[in-house]
């Protein structure tokens, strides 16, 4: 889907925008399951526990039927990829939570009707992380500005702000500590389906450009008749299949249960490298229109430049990858 | 068979590239300017997918399977 939408003519901060609940929900419906041992079908059957079954309730299923929408705060503004240095706290009182800290970069949280939030629960020292689905006009939640970006303009990203904000012990997913462990499971998906941005910006700009490389002419001939251009759509054309077809194979992996960890971090950067190289390349020929709003290209180029940073750099991938190959 | 290339998945990608066709593309350059995408839009492509599939409770699930399996 994620392809297709940005294949078809969409982008990359479209999917951002309309499928945050990709990252939103999955520790939830997770949680339920959990209970029950169900499959993924099983678990949107709503046969978990009364605590986690509420969450697929108030919130799973609108969001899914698009009556709400959800957002994912990990990110802090000192934390960076740095999930076990989370700073928001989170202390019991009565069959309440009281939450305070602030996340940053928060992709619909503009929007946002309720907000997955990560925060410390333990204070021994240990960084122990409980996830919480905080409702939007909660007092003391305060959603700040709209942070303004190089690319992804239509999709939201917000920093939040969490003064006392009173959170009922029913919006806990999952077991109190479990969070660290719910945020790495889930974010193999986050990662691949950015790996899966990636390949389908490139794809999309490899057409674009194919097609202006046909229609443009200069010095009397098509650009697509000069050996140099067809041999740099060549040289696009064949890292964007490589990327395609290596993330599919971890997907596939990841699908059939694989821990495949440094193969998911290995699929994102293989993919956003192509992607980076693909999205300059398809401007570059474009030329002086390619620089224009006017232009498609000009939004998957200022839209693919996030794909290296988000849901882990392309550097935290790196580390993944050398821990990966026992260094 | 692969799991990214099955029957059903050759039909969300119809079903998608139709959705974008009408609702994306005549107002993206909009939404770009606006800063975000109204929220109707969200409650847009599961109407068009559950019309066009037997069951809506599948639809929501190959909605949260596509964007975590992410294909």
């Amino acid at each position: 889907m994620t392809e297709e939408l940005i294949r078809s003519g969409g982008s990359s901060g479209l999917v951002a925008a309309l499928f945050t609940h990709g990252i939103a929900l999955p520790h939830m419906v997770a949680a339920a399951g959990a209970r029950t041992g169900g499959s993924l079908g099983g678990r949107l059957g709503g046969t978990s526990s009364p605590g986690d079954d509420g969450l697929i309730e108030r919130y799973v299923r609108p969001t899914l039927a698009g009556t709400m929408i959800g957002a994912l705060a990990i990110t802090e503004p000192d934390g960076g990829s740095d999930v076990a240095g989370i700073r928001t706290t989170a202390r019991r009182d009565g069959d309440h939570y009281v939450v305070n800290g602030s996340k940053t970069y928060i992709t619909s949280g503009h929007r946002a009707d309720f907000v997955t939030t990560a925060v410390c629960t333990d204070f021994l020292g240990s960084g122990e992380l409980t996830l919480l689905v905080i409702d939007k006009g909660s007092p003391g939640f305060t959603v700040g500005r709209r942070l303004e970006k190089l690319g992804w303009h239509c999709s939201d990203t917000a920093e939040l702000s969490f003064v006392d904000v009173r959170v009922p012990v029913a919006n806990r997913i999952g077991a109190e500590n479990t969070g660290f462990l719910a945020i790495m499971q889930h974010f193999a998906a986050e990662r691949l389906s950015l790996a899966t941005h990636a390949y389908a910006t490139a794809q999309r700009c490899v057409e674009l450009a194919v097609r202006w490389c046909r229609d443009r002419e200069t010095f009397g001939r098509p650009l697509a008749s000069r050996q140099l251009i067809r041999h740099r759509l060549a040289e696009m054309h064949t890292r964007t299949e490589a990327a395609r077809s290596y993330v599919h194979e971890v997907a596939t992996r990841v699908a059939a249960g694989e821990p495949v960890v440094t193969e998911v971090a290995m699929a994102k950067n293989v993919a956003v490298a192509a992607c980076d190289h693909v999205v300059d390349q398809a401007l570059q020929l474009h030329g002086g229109f390619g620089y224009l709003r006017d232009a498609e290209v000009e939004r998957h180029y200022r839209d693919a430049r996030i794909l290296g940073i988000g849901g882990g750099t392309t550097e935290i991938m790196n580390e993944i990858i050398a821990k990966g190959m026992g260094l | 068979m692969s799991i990214v290339d099955t029957p059903e998945r050759r039909h969300l990608r119809e079903l998608t590239r139709a959705f974008v066709t009408r609702e994306v593309l005549p107002h993206l350059d909009d939404w770009e300017r606006a800063g975000e995408v109204p929220r109707a839009l969200h409650a847009t492509p599961r109407s068009s997918a559950c019309s066009a599939s037997a069951s809506p409770s599948r639809s929501a699930a190959a909605a949260v399977t596509c964007s975590t399996r992410s294909s």
